[in-house]
């Protein structure tokens, strides 16, 4: 009875294991946590999670940041192929109207560094690590 | 494994039949979008409902260059 429990139980955990080497290494290909291979411990739910990060999630190594704000929020992804990576990925600033006044000097602006994308997955401190190319 | 089969008797007698199709409905259309946006024909998620080659399939997906990867010259090799 327990030897059953034991291969009942255990054959998930082994479909899991050989399912976490290549999860492990999609993840971090196209830029996301690996530690998300950890959900596949979970016997279906956690396959089917893993599938959605990977299917929802950004690509920031694969598509760039410009394809967070760029794919359309419903629908199928833009194709690959329709994503040619813009010389500033995280976009232009807002121009002002041509007939527009001034911009009055209101307010300081917290000063941003140039280059730092405004958008990202990572929380603050998170060490991006490159690809070697 | 005679455990296993009986595992999955008491399975497929607990879950309903449309339980079943809709996971496999929802894994196969999140398996087709991963593809589409790795720059792979979505219909080889088809790949994943063959027993035994669906591991290969996951196992080449991870380990095989994408050309999705490749259009951004940044190849799937990471030696």
């Amino acid at each position: 009875m327990a030897e059953d429990i034991a291969i009942a139980y255990g054959s998930p955990l082994v479909v899991a294991a050989v399912l976490a080497i290549p999860f492990w290494r999609m993840l971090g290909r196209v830029g996301l946590n690996p530690y998300w291979t950890v959900l596949l411990v979970a016997p279906v739910i956690g396959v089917v999670m893993v599938l959605a990060i990977l299917a929802f999630g950004p690509w920031p190594l694969v598509e760039g940041r410009a394809t967070i704000a760029r794919r359309p929020a419903r629908g199928r992804p833009a194709r690959a192929t329709a994503l040619p990576a813009p010389a500033r990925p995280w976009g232009e600033p807002p121009r002002p109207a041509p007939n527009a006044a001034a911009p009055q000097p209101s307010a300081p602006q917290p000063a941003r560094a140039t280059g730092a994308p405004r958008h990202s997955w990572r929380r603050a401190g998170t060490v991006v690590r490159r690809r070697r190319d | 494994m005679d455990v296993l089969d009986r595992l999955d008797e008491q399975v497929l007698d607990a879950v309903p039949l449309a339980v079943i199709g809709a996971v496999l409905v929802l894994v196969l259309w999140l398996c087709a979008r991963i593809l589409r946006r790795a720059g792979i024909p979505g219909w080889l998620a088809l790949l994943v409902l063959i027993p035994g080659w669906n591991l290969v399939a996951v196992w080449a997906l991870a380990f095989l260059p994408w050309p999705a990867e490749l259009r951004r010259g940044r190849p799937g090799r990471r030696d």
